[in-house]
């Protein structure tokens, strides 16, 4: 029988092997080579071996910078929208009138695109910013990190509740009506059955966190593109207009992408550990 | 007990009121504004439009034809009706050849899906 399958590999799978190679494998095979190059254009790359490795730590270039205020963002960001999610999701699960409509409103600026959002929020908050200190949100870095959250969170807070949603309407009735009969109280369901029942959506939502605000890019541009004097830059920023930006870079700016995606990867993988081991059956 | 729950509801909903407001406001202004000159929004961007500030539709019309939108539109919807159709056809084949075959070897499929 396996036989008899065996004769339609190059039909059946072919087709997705050669995209998964043309769009994954080579260009990143080829991205880890080119950053140990100088180099113009892909085709007149140059072997320099680690120089390029060793001007990032240099730290000329903002790098460490951008590093650790992506991390700071990562930091806040993850959890203020998981807290403000999950309790969303608590108090719309808890047969309110109109739960869909709310629902929908708290989904709907995850519709609109990163540039968009960036926009949006960059008039409001300077309209708000110009009427209370005068200056815009490019005056300090105080103000683009916080205006980056608030952002952050909007766009993400409807997403991640309707995950939360979905875990906490698939705990079994049961367990709440047993631990009522028992004499919990409302805080003790909510710490003792809902929070380690949802420790599967917990793992997924903090993930999709995570790695989006390492890599978040677009908000980032449209929102402060790093002003003042690139202090609000994240790495994906950074990245960009270090390949972009100036001549003769773009093997550093090959190289910090490594690097991050290196960070991103190691990151990742410490959090699903952790919260996989937090998981009950 | 019930009239306490009932107090309790009614707080949670007007909770739940005050956050939708936050976060549909945002929305609310991006379309307020798109009815306004180019200046006004900048200078007062969270008061409605007036006689003075107020453009009509101008601001629709002048985007459409000044940055070719149908045209960007056109590319977006054939990219995503064609890419969307290659997806399924594509990943649903490779996926029912996983399931008929055990595989083993060929672990790298099990990364491209």
């Amino acid at each position: 029988m396996q036989k008899y399958y065996k004769k339609y590999f190059s039909i059946f799978v072919l087709p997705t092997l050669l995209a998964y190679l043309v769009a994954f494998i080579i260009p990143l095979v080829m991205g880890v080579y080119l950053s140990f190059c100088k180099f113009k254009t892909v085709s007149d790359a140059e072997f320099v071996g680690l120089s390029n490795y060793l001007f990032v730590f240099k730290d000329s270039q903002g790098f460490l910078h951008a590093l650790w205020f992506t991390i700071k963002f990562a930091v806040v960001g993850i959890l203020s929208t998981n807290l403000i999610a999950f309790a969303l999701a608590v108090l719309l699960t808890k047969k309110v009138k109109g739960t869909n409509i709310f629902r929908t409103i708290f989904f709907m600026p995850n519709l609109i695109g990163g540039i968009v959002l960036g926009y949006i929020w960059q008039l409001l908050l300077n309209g708000i910013l110009i009427k209370i200190v005068g200056a815009d949100i490019t005056f300090s870095a105080t103000y683009g990190y916080w205006g980056l959250i608030i952002l952050f969170n909007w766009q993400m807070i409807g997403y991640l509740m309707i995950i939360y949603i979905a875990g906490i309407q698939s705990i079994p009735a049961d367990l709440f009506e047993a631990a009522q009969m028992d004499g919990a109280n409302g805080r003790q369901r909510l710490f003792k059955i809902t929070l380690p029942m949802v420790m599967t959506s917990i793992t997924i939502c903090t993930f999709l966190t995570l790695t989006n605000s390492f890599k978040m890019f677009d908000q980032n541009f449209a929102l402060t593109a790093g002003a003042p004097a690139h202090k609000t830059s994240m790495l994906a920023l950074d990245i960009y207009n270090t390949y972009y930006g100036r001549i003769g870079f773009a093997g550093i700016g090959q190289a910090k992408a490594v690097i991050f995606t290196i960070i991103l990867i190691v990151f990742a993988v410490i959090q699903l550990r952790i919260t996989r081991a937090k998981e009950v059956e | 007990m019930a009239k306490k729950k009932k107090i309790q509801s009614y707080g949670i909903f007007a909770l739940l009121v005050v956050l939708a407001c936050v976060f549909i406001y945002p929305i609310l202004l991006v379309i307020q504004n798109s009815f306004k000159g180019k200046l006004f929004i900048s200078n007062t961007p969270f008061e409605l439009p007036n006689k003075e500030t107020f453009v009509g539709v101008q601001n629709y019309v002048e985007g459409f034809a000044k940055t070719n939108f149908h045209k960007s539109f056109g590319y977006s919807l054939f990219i995503t009706i064609f890419s969307v159709l290659a997806i399924v056809l594509f990943t649903s084949m490779t996926a029912w050849y996983k399931g008929k075959i055990k595989i083993n070897k060929h672990i790298i499929l099990y990364f491209s899906s």
